[in-house]
């Protein structure tokens, strides 16, 4: 699933570059058509296709890393009698073991069971 | 050459702004709880140049007991200054800023080493020195990175990867009664499907390795040699192309101190025969110092599935010291 929709982000971006890099041509060809060859065209469709390919990769990328900046570590605290537990992001103090108080459901005691980093930020909290 | 030395300097300005950052942090730290004084920023800095000068080993006779007693003296001295600016730091303050600091320490070192091959490239305009500074560069600042990125979790005292032994050892020792061997370490015994397990951790949730060595060394004595296997977990660094939080079995002492600790558990496993069992977590060096990801969490179960496969190749009545190698932070028992 997730390689077929990076393809239609590819897809996407090739086109969307293409038709940029089209318009841009017909703007110029338009303006001084009699100084301009085809391998001059050629060169500057190249050109201007790849600047925009080459922006667009950028700004996935910057994309991309923000995201990994945002991730927040979870504190997993599970009851040690009914295991019902609960996940929150992280709070100074916390450590693993680390007594939480009784548990809302059955009175047993909750503990913080895990501290970690997800591996998937939009499927964790 | 232009475009070398344009590169290296590109890399430079991203190494001081870290480096500086870095100070900064372990400043407001300390400042927290510190004493009131100008002095407190200017006396951190100078103490970034800090070094210890190990033992001559043209003569290796004796080596492993100077570079004890130089590791000891390294930390008391550390520690020393740390409460000569916060005397009032609690235990756990003194164990956290000795850690920024050494975060602080190594950023500042890459820094100069990388200012200093660069300076005497162009000094000597030569294109030799300058290359090698280029090419190596990636390293350097994923290595930077590494321990920038570290900072964080160190600050708020969250588990990081390189605890995930010492995550194993609190898991089988949790709810029982433990007791410190040695410095910074804990012991507890564990009864499981009647063998007897005796495990080991740093004392958490402070950031300490403890004296893992020192424990074994003394657990052993204390059993007069009785030991059936000594089991060991601690995080590896994983090749290029390995998944983080894979498992891999070995033997051998699996701790990767400067030498003492995993001499004397060496030492004591030889001389009484005992066979020492390694398990490993596989990570990267970023992993491995930044908060605990949760394929390393996950590790854990799987490791102590491992733990108890070798326990029960064991006949009843066995004893095993289970040793969690690793930094505790953030890891209560």
């Amino acid at each position: 699933m997730r390689n077929v929709k990076a393809l239609i982000i590819i897809i996407a971006l090739l086109c969307s570059a293409l038709i940029f890099t089209l318009l841009v041509l017909v703007a110029i060809n338009s303006e001084m058509r009699s100084s301009f060859t085809l391998f001059n065209d050629v060169m500057i469709v190249f050109v201007l296709f790849f600047v925009t390919i080459m922006i667009f990769n950028q700004y996935i990328t910057r994309k991309q890393t923000k995201a990994m900046r945002t991730a927040q570590p979870v504190t997993r605290i599970t009851c040690q009698n009914c295991k019902y537990s609960e996940k929150r992001i992280f709070q100074s103090g916390d450590y693993i073991f680390k007594y939480q108080g009784s548990c809302l459901k059955c009175g047993g005691k909750m503990i913080i069971e895990a501290i970690y980093l997800p591996s998937q930020v939009k499927n964790e909290v | 050459m232009i475009i070398w030395m344009w590169n290296i300097r590109k890399a430079l300005k991203i190494l001081t702004e870290m480096s500086t950052k870095a100070t900064d942090r372990v400043i407001e730290g300390i400042s927290k709880v510190a004493d009131k004084s100008s002095e407190l920023p200017t006396r951190i800095k100078t103490f970034l140049d800090f070094f210890a000068i190990y033992p001559v080993d043209l003569d290796p006779s004796g080596i492993i007991r100077k570079l004890e007693h130089l590791l000891n003296t390294e930390r008391k001295r550390i520690r020393e200054f740390i409460l000569s600016l916060a005397p009032k730091a609690s235990k756990q303050d003194v164990d956290n800023f000795e850690n920024i600091l050494a975060i602080a320490h190594v950023l500042n070192m890459i820094y100069k080493y990388v200012r200093h091959n660069f300076i005497l490239g162009e000094k000597t305009k030569s294109p030799f020195i300058l290359m090698q500074l280029e090419m190596i560069m990636p390293l350097i600042m994923k290595y930077a990175k590494a321990y920038y990125n570290a900072l964080e979790p160190f600050i708020n005292l969250q588990p990081i990867g390189d605890g995930v032994g010492a995550l194993v050892a609190a898991k089988l020792m949790y709810g029982q009664k433990y007791e410190r061997i040695a410095e910074d370490t804990i012991v507890a015994e564990v009864f499981f499907e009647e063998r007897r397990l005796i495990v080991i951790k740093a004392e958490g949730p402070s950031g300490v390795v403890g004296k893992p060595g020192e424990a074994i060394s003394k657990i052993i004595e204390i059993n007069k040699g009785n030991i059936d296997g000594i089991v060991m977990i601690d995080a590896a660094m994983k090749l290029e192309g390995e998944e983080v939080g894979s498992i891999a079995e070995g033997v051998g002492a699996a701790i990767g101190d400067p030498g003492p600790e995993k001499y004397k558990i060496e030492e004591e496993a030889t001389r009484h025969k005992i066979p020492l069992y390694a398990l490993v977590v596989k990570e990267s060096l970023e992993d491995a110092i930044t908060i605990m990801k949760k394929e390393i969490f996950d590790a854990a179960d799987r490791i102590i599935e491992k733990i108890k496969a070798i326990v029960m190749s064991y006949p009843k009545g066995a004893t095993l010291v289970i040793a969690g190698i690793g930094n505790t932070m953030g890891i209560g028992q």
